[in-house]
């Protein structure tokens, strides 16, 4: 009989550690390649998913390859052979080819050529490596509001059921009795022991009441972690095709952070332009409005939602806001209000985003409102974005690890 | 006789019977000796997984990931087929099948590896005297295990450093020839006794506690081809752990480094025996008509070998070639023609199983080339050769398959073979140790502008990880001049 040995169902699957080694290595060059990425990517499909990842072995400065002293494939005089000749004779002279003939494409080592580099991350590694070094700004509320909690083993007790009964706890106190009961004594006090046990008709019996222990549970509250999402959008006529865009995309990113950090997050849409609403996704991104915009309007609207649904005690209250910087120029004062008084004290963080155009960046009113504003209050920050290849970095900036702690 | 099987899915009593059949055949018809088999069915990732590390114990690197990822997106992308099996040169003989092999495909595979490649790994005296098969798991076990410790003890970047210069230079860590001479009997065997004994416990206290020797001084003359066995013993800025890691690594690459010097005999040998094996097995009437069908499918697809011209051209095809140098033999013993009568009257009526295990026993791929290209072959590939002078704006033929031209063509062949003859040659001329710890380091050209600058000098730096001292690089190019650098 020779050993065959079915490994199918018992696999080591050992090319994990060498494989987290190799992404760690190329760590810089994914996530360059990731940020590309998603800047093709249309946004309806954005999803944390199992994702291709080219990585262009060219781009390398400092070359990760392991090098090796290598020959030349075409300089200098060589011979080489080839198979199948139909139409050559000795003497030719063919000119210089390149790929098949020569060696050419050959060069490199192992045949792949120095295109693409390609593999697939999963879906873990990708978000991991996507928001490395990110964290949630401080100040996150946990509250034991008794609606999440565990059932946790919390010690012994001597009384229960006999299923709970904890066999090594009994014996050992069991154990600890007798032995106790061992120990040297003087004659009167063994005769008195002698006497107390015949006058009780007792033996010393090896498991006593007083002996059993039994396994105790308990519920734990644990503290809840939710969080709430407040997007909110100017979608007055100034607002373009583009500038939309650019926001969905910041508001993803938004979320998808925010639900890797919570474990319930409630996103809420709200739109404004000289009115405020609460409205669905849909109307929130394609929905067609024109007008004049006050933004104090949609601050208010999310005061008031705040009040009636979401108890800042309970509540991780996160606000995004992305606007093009227009705004009705009288309503700045009631903004600045809104915000410091009744907002920002309530929030854990508060972006603003505003979208312009590369060449009209100096017309920055709100921006500038939103920049002194947060002066005093550091859960306000403030990103202008021109391109959509900023969206990356602003969001990054926003949510950058603080490296002084 | 009976079928060995009705249906494509195996079970595992099937193969055992399958395997009983074609060791019997192996064995008593075709006089062939390999190593027990050890068999393992494994999954396709598995399969790439091993074939990603090339062995299947090893100690980890970034690399082995990288060749994973590469291999499985070339699978993936229909670039390459899957590999049926992977053999290892051990005792007794690891080999891989793939789950969703057919019946007749493990038959052939078996017939393939656990009796080719493990008969070439046994018989074959070039291999056999630069490996130990039946040490070598262990070793690498060993060697896993200390890389593990290493890392924890020492820190896993300086690990990777460290096996980095080492990959990268892998090609300069072998002995080519056994330098000491002995010749008294006894000595002799007291040392390959000492040696065995050695190997079995690698004893890594012992060896780390040897200082290095301080004696070589540049005036010597060392002329090392191994490179990184000589850093590991008189680097002075090296740890004994480091030490360690570096001779083991070398004793890997001493381990394959045969293999790649039999690449195409290897290859060749297994597919002529599978082929003689699945036939004979044909011919008793084991198979069905549609399974020898099923098997020939997957042989032809194996051996295929387009012409130059072909869209699909990727060179020469090590199987088919080592497959018709056999099949060759085979022929000239059984019919033999005028023209090999000239060639080869030593193989001429003589028993042509005997006559192919001898070749296989007796060469290395670019001897055995030498040996045994027969015309006819030449003619039948239509073998041509050109020659390249960087200088020119073409590529001139200067032979073909015309017979006048053989003994070029067969000479252009044998040096196709040679895999270390086209690397640059680099030795280390020696080291001042009392002086200021310069490496000496000479890169000889053998043809005009051969080396490739800047790979030399990239992986020259990764070296000076393990010589962290000045190295002196003499470059004597093609007409004789020298260059002299350091770094």
């Amino acid at each position: 009989m020779v050993n065959i040995i079915d490994r199918r169902f018992t696999q080591k699957n050992e090319s994990v550690e060498d494989r987290k080694r190799f992404i760690k290595r190329y760590k810089n060059h994914i996530k360059r390649a990731i940020r590309g990425a998603i800047a093709g990517e249309s946004v309806k499909d954005f999803k944390f998913k199992d994702k291709k990842i080219k990585i262009k072995v060219e781009d390398m400065e400092d070359s990760l390859d392991i090098p090796s002293p290598q020959n030349n494939p075409d300089a200098g005089i060589y011979d080489y052979l080839h198979i199948g000749n139909e139409k050559y004779k000795k003497g030719n002279r063919v000119p210089r080819p390149r790929g098949v003939l020569g060696r050419g494409k050959q060069g490199s080592k192992d045949g792949r050529g120095k295109d693409e580099f390609e593999f697939t991350l999963t879906e873990k590694e990708f978000s991991d490596l996507f928001f490395e070094d990110l964290e949630l700004p401080d100040m996150v509320k946990k509250r034991f509001t008794g609606d999440s909690y565990e059932i946790q083993r919390c010690g012994y007790s001597n009384t229960g059921g006999p299923s709970s009964l904890n066999v090594k706890q009994t014996i050992l106190r069991a154990f600890m009795r007798r032995y106790a009961l061992k120990k040297k004594m003087d004659k009167d006090e063994e005769k008195q022991l002698q006497e107390f046990l015949n006058k009780n008709k007792k033996k010393i019996h090896f498991l006593e009441d007083v002996d059993l222990r039994y396994n105790y549970r308990d519920r734990v509250d644990i503290p809840s972690t939710k969080a709430v999402m407040f997007l909110l959008m100017d979608v007055s006529g100034s607002m373009g095709e583009r500038e939309k865009d650019i926001a969905k995309r910041f508001f993803l990113l938004m979320n998808m952070f925010l639900n890797r950090n919570y474990t319930t997050v409630d996103v809420v849409f709200v739109r404004h332009a000289e009115w405020a609403e609460e409205c669905d996704e849909q109307t929130f991104f394609y929905g067609q409005e024109s007008g004049g915009t006050v933004i104090s309007a949609g601050l208010e609207k999310i005061n008031e939602i705040i009040n009636s649904r979401y108890n800042p005690e309970l509540w991780n209250i996160y606000v995004a806001q992305a606007s093009d910087g227009d705004n009705w120029g009288q309503d700045n004062n009631l903004v600045r209000d809104l915000l410091t008084k009744s907002l920002l004290p309530v929030t854990q963080y508060y972006s603003y985003i505003e979208i312009v155009e590369k060449d009209e960046s100096e017309k920055k009113e709100v921006y500038d409102l939103f920049k002194e504003i947060s002066g005093g209050f550091k859960n306000l920050h403030a990103r202008l974005i021109t391109d959509y290849k900023d969206i990356f970095e602003a969001f990054r900036s926003l949510f950058k690890k603080d490296k002084s702690k | 006789m009976s079928k060995l099987f009705d249906n494509a899915d195996w079970t595992e009593s099937s193969l055992q019977e399958i395997w009983q059949v074609i060791k019997d055949i192996a064995i008593n018809e075709f006089k062939l000796d390999f190593y027990d088999p050890y068999f393992e069915v494994v999954t396709f990732e598995e399969m790439l997984q091993i074939y990603s590390t090339s062995f299947p114990v090893m100690y980890n690197h970034w690399s082995f990931g990288k060749n994973y990822e590469d291999l499985y997106r070339q699978y993936k992308n229909n670039r390459t087929s899957i590999a049926y099996e992977v053999i290892f040169n051990t005792s007794p003989a690891l080999c891989y099948l793939l789950e969703n092999n057919s019946s007749v495909m493990q038959a052939l595979v078996m017939a393939h590896a656990a009796v080719g490649h493990s008969a070439f790994f046994k018989m074959n005296a070039f291999l056999r005297e630069n490996t130990n098969a039946k040490t070598i798991i262990p070793f690498m076990k060993n060697m896993r295990t200390f890389v593990q410790d290493c890392e924890v003890k020492y820190g896993a970047d300086r690990v990777e450093k460290i096996l980095d210069a080492c990959i990268s230079l892998s090609a300069y860590s072998i002995d080519r020839a056994e330098k000491p001479v002995y010749t008294n009997k006894q000595k002799e065997a007291k040392r390959i006794k000492r040696l065995d004994a050695k190997e079995q416990d690698f004893d890594i206290l012992v060896e780390g506690m040897k200082d290095p020797d301080t004696k070589i001084e540049k005036k010597e003359r060392v002329n090392e081809e191994n490179l990184l066995k000589f850093v590991a013993k008189y680097s002075p800025g090296l740890k004994p752990w480091e030490r360690d890691l570096i001779n083991m690594f070398c004793k890997v690459e001493q381990y394959f480094y045969p293999q790649r010097l039999t690449k195409t005999m290897n290859e060749g040998f297994a597919s002529f025996w599978h082929y003689e094996l699945m036939t004979r097995l044909s011919e008793l009437g084991y198979l069905k008509g549609g399974d020898f069908m099923e098997f020939l499918h997957s042989h032809t697809g194996v051996l295929c070998q387009h012409g130059m011209e072909h869209k699909y051209y990727r060179g020469l095809n090590p199987y088919k070639m080592g497959y018709e140098l056999y099949a060759e033999i085979k022929r000239i013993c059984l019919n033999p023609t005028e023209e090999d009568k000239k060639y080869f009257p030593q193989l001429i009526g003589k028993n042509w199983i005997d006559e192919v295990n001898y070749a296989a026993i007796n060469f290395r791929d670019a001897s055995f080339i030498q040996q045994y290209l027969s015309p006819k072959i030449v003619r039948d590939f239509k073998l041509l050769k050109f020659n390249s002078d960087s200088r020119n704006d073409y590529v001139e033929v200067t032979a073909t398959h015309d017979t006048e031209d053989f003994k070029e063509i067969r000479a252009g062949l044998e040096a196709h073979y040679d895999y270390y003859s086209r690397l640059p040659y680099i030795t280390i001329e020696g080291a001042s140790l009392k002086g200021n710890r310069t490496l000496y380091i000479n890169v000889i050209e053998k043809r005009p502008k051969e080396v490739d600058e800047e790979s030399l000098y990239y992986s020259l730096c990764l070296l000076k990880k393990l010589w962290p001292y000045p190295l002196n690089i003499k470059y004597t190019s093609y007409n004789k001049e020298q260059i002299q650098t350091t770094l």
